[in-house]
């Protein structure tokens, strides 16, 4: 790295520091941007600011003989360099801090080093940089290696091998890894460093009230896990979304599948004519891409969206929003009947989030298990037909435990995406209806309109923690990552390890 | 089957059959209604979803939403309408997402399905793990990496996301499928000489056509209708085709705001979209019944 060449050159005073500005030093200039971009416009949205080199001139260098040294690297190291020393201070210099005999700003763009720090994108370009020496530290640990090996070689034999033996022998004998090479890179930068991101959040102290390089973050320990494990208000809030979600995802997918496997004994059953027609129309939903679907819902559910509109045109609306209010679903019998803005009460729109959810995944379940009937054995069925078996118990000994077998797998990866399943609770609800105010814990008003309403799901609260304008809590959001990746992570180890092909796998 | 199998007498058979298909139609009606209304609402006039008719007349029906979609720019000089220009960002992403997946997976699927080495059961344990977290739960930490790199506002560069996030998954699909292809058949070709690079592109990837149409064919879905990530990392003039959609449905953007611009525009992205789905139907179900299997 230029580092060395830079720390000599600004020591003697130079202004040939600017050299790295080749590659790196471009990114890492690039991270004292404007510091509106990260957060201006939509959420993030901005423009992204292009690589600035600046000339060298008559800047007042800070005087590194005499000033705290441990800048050197702040102000002048490249893209590696910096990003370490990012990681591990998170910055040092927010706005108005007094540095080099002036005051530090929000961006400086003709004495970068001027420029107060950003904790967020020095920790980002931390772990970037970390990652990208590991992969280089590798490849370089192969290279001493196959060096030593090559040196052994040739004082035994006295021959060297030659270029295109040596790419043969390394193309062999490395052949798995090559290939599998684009994958580890793309899951290592785009799914492993932002897992891990998230998960250094919640060991810090970042929310809204962190912005701008006004303030920088610090690593802060376990002290978010500790307060949302403490705190009554956070914990009964979390409890009541936790169990929401788990009553979510195991409703969403039993009703899924057990739709689905009716749909499909209904459809194959001998008794029904024009099998094709059916099952095409039956998996329109399928096909139909989610997020249209939902969004229609959506407004299908509105107050005057095509349910209420048939419900008044029928002389249904009054019967109905009666027998929802009588049954508790609904707090009130509105008419129009508000299906997913109810005030304070979310029963209702719960029930109807479940319904929908219902229309965009029975379809599914029913192709699977369509599926799985023709491979059921006939002679079984001939068999049970002999010894004067009644169709329900043909269904109940045979159908349904061979169908069950064959699909449990799915069924669990059904759970864990529905406990995941960001788009049917955002895109139909919001997450709405909101809570009664009076009974949100007082040490939960802080957060404002990243509150949960009453049908957000875990994910989705993460989301609104995260991206409610001016009241993002990034850290509780982070802990709450976490919680789910743990517990969903689990879940999916602990199905994998009891699966069949894992198991055979293991006996190999 | 045969007749009376049930053991019932007649009436009890044809009292069944209208069950049936009493039942078939209940289910059809509620397939149907909500996307029948979807189109009605697209031909109606004005911005209103309550004048949206239950039975609708044809004299009444009109274009302007389909007209919208296909004249309106947001900003003067632009080449394309709004909609057309995300439709087509939507569709290069999702055409590059189809190929690297496939690609990518194929090769790591086979890798995983026929060769003994080092770090194979941690490696795999790992993708099972990692395929659990949504990337909707990083995203901040995609939003650093995309503005380190200058990748912001460039649709393109999200495939890097999709691709990363399909990886896992569907390399277990394919490594599920590749191990009921017998290694005797690899073997055969490998005494006569072919390399293991030959052996891949002559005998495997021609038998696993069946799973990697069905990858292929998610790969594509995929990026359709990601809302979350194009809305984060993308500003208005680089929108995909989802974004925009969202944004006419979405009543405090006022100045879009438009429910039956936004049912013709679902429909005419929807189309397609059903339309290749169906189209690779036999891949899917063939896809679906492997993943059951496999899990």
């Amino acid at each position: 790295m230029a580092d060395e060449v830079t720390l000599g050159a600004a020591q003697s005073g130079g202004p040939q520091a600017v050299d790295l500005g080749a590659l790196f030093g471009a990114m890492a200039e690039e991270e004292s941007g404007p510091a509106e971009d990260l957060f201006g416009g939509d959420l993030f949205g901005g423009e992204d600011s292009e690589a600035q080199f600046f000339t060298p001139g008559s800047f007042t260098y800070p005087d590194y003989s005499k000033a705290d040294k441990a800048y050197v690297v702040r102000d002048f190291g490249g893209f590696f360099t910096r990003g370490v020393w990012g990681l591990f201070t998170l910055g040092r210099l927010p706005i108005d801090a007094e540095y080099a005999g002036a005051r530090i700003e929000l961006y400086d763009r003709a004495s970068p080093w001027m420029s107060a720090d950003n904790s967020v994108v020095l920790l980002g370009n931390g772990l970037i940089a970390m990652a990208i020496l590991l992969v280089a530290s590798l490849l370089w640990a192969f290279g001493v290696s196959d060096a030593y090996r090559t040196a052994v070689k040739k004082q035994l034999t006295g021959t060297v091998e030659g270029f295109k033996a040596f790419w043969l022998r390394i193309w062999d004998s490395l052949y798995v890894y090559i290939t599998s090479a684009p994958a580890f890179l793309l899951i290592l930068m785009f799914t492993v460093i932002p897992i891990v991101y998230q998960f250094l959040l919640a060991f810090t102290n970042y929310t809204y009230r962190i912005k701008l390089g006004a303030k920088l973050i610090e690593w802060v320990g376990l002290d978010t896990f500790r307060f949302l494990a403490l705190d009554p208000g956070w914990l009964s809030i979390f409890g009541q979304i936790f169990l929401w979600t788990v009553v979510w995802a195991f409703m969403s997918s039993f009703t899924v599948y057990a739709l689905g496997f009716l749909n499909a004994m209904v459809v194959e059953s001998p008794l029904v004519k024009g099998k094709k027609l059916w099952r095409t129309i039956m998996i329109l939903p399928w096909a139909v891409p989610s997020l249209v679907s939902l969004m229609v819902f959506r407004n299908a559910f509105d107050k005057d969206g095509l349910v209420n509109q048939f419900l008044f045109a029928s002389g249904l609306m009054e019967p109905v929003s009666n027998f929802l209010h009588n049954i508790g679903l609904a707090g009130q019998a509105d008419s129009p009947i508000f299906w997913f803005q109810p005030i304070y009460n979310g029963k209702l729109a719960r029930f109807v989030v479940v319904l929908v959810n219902l229309w965009l995944g029975a379809p599914y379940h029913m192709m699977m298990i369509i599926g799985v009937l023709s491979t059921l054995p006939r002679e079984l069925y001939e068999a049970a037909e002999i010894d004067g078996a009644t169709g329900f118990q043909r269904f109940r000994y045979i159908t349904l435990p061979m169908v069950l077998a064959a699909t449990v797998p799915a069924l669990i990866m059904t759970f864990s995406f529905n406990f995941n399943n960001f788009g049917a609770v955002y895109f139909l609800t919001g997450g709405g209806p909101s809570w009664d105010p009076s009974l949100v814990p007082d040490s939960m008003r802080i957060i404002g309109s990243a509150m949960p309403g009453q049908t957000d799901i875990l994910i989705s609260w993460i989301y609104k923690l995260s991206f409610t304008k001016d009241f993002e809590q990034y850290n509780t959001a982070a802990v709450y990552s976490i919680v789910v990746f743990m517990l969903i992570g689990g879940f999916a180890v602990f199905s994998m390890l009891r699966s069949k092909s894992f198991k055979e796998e293991a006996g190999e | 089957m045969s007749k009376n199998a049930i053991g019932g007498p007649r009436l009890k058979r044809t009292l069944l059959t209208i069950l049936h298909y009493g039942w078939l139609t209940f289910v059809c009606a509620i397939v149907i209604i909500p996307l029948a209304w979807m189109v009605v609402a697209s031909l109606t006039k004005g911005k209103l979803l309550a004048g949206v008719p239950l039975l609708p007349r044809f004299s009444d029906f009109t274009l302007e939403h389909y007209q919208y979609l296909f004249t309106y720019k947001s900003q003067t000089g632009a080449v394309l309408p709004d909609f057309v220009a995300a439709f087509l960002r939507s569709l290069s992403v999702a055409v590059l997402n189809t190929v690297v997946v496939a690609l990518i997976t194929t090769m790591t699927g086979y890798v995983f399905s026929r060769f003994r080495f080092k770090g194979r059961k941690p490696i795999l344990t790992t993708f099972l793990i990692l395929q659990v977290f949504p990337s909707l739960m990083s995203m901040i930490a995609i939003f650093m990496i995309f503005r380190t790199f200058g990748w912001l506002n460039k649709p393109i560069y999200l495939v890097f996301i999709y691709a990363a996030g399909a990886i896992p998954y569907n390399t277990f699909l394919i490594r599920g499928y590749l191990r009921s292809i017998p290694l005797a058949i690899d073997e055969a070709a490998t005494i006569d000489g072919a390399s293991k690079s030959a052996v891949f592109f002559k005998i495997i990837l021609p038998l696993a056509t069946p799973i990697i149409g069905f990858v292929a064919v998610n790969a594509f879905m995929a990026p359709w209708m990601d809302y979350m990530l194009p809305f984060q990392l993308l500003n208005m003039q680089n929108q995909t085709v989802a974004i925009f959609l969202y944004r006419l449905t979405d009543p405090l953007i006022t100045v879009y705001y438009n429910p039956l611009n936004f049912m013709a525009g679902a429909l005419v992205l929807a189309l397609p979209i059903t339309l290749v789905q169906f189209y690779m139907q036999r891949f899917i179900v063939y896809g679906m019944a492997s993943g059951a299997e496999k899990g």
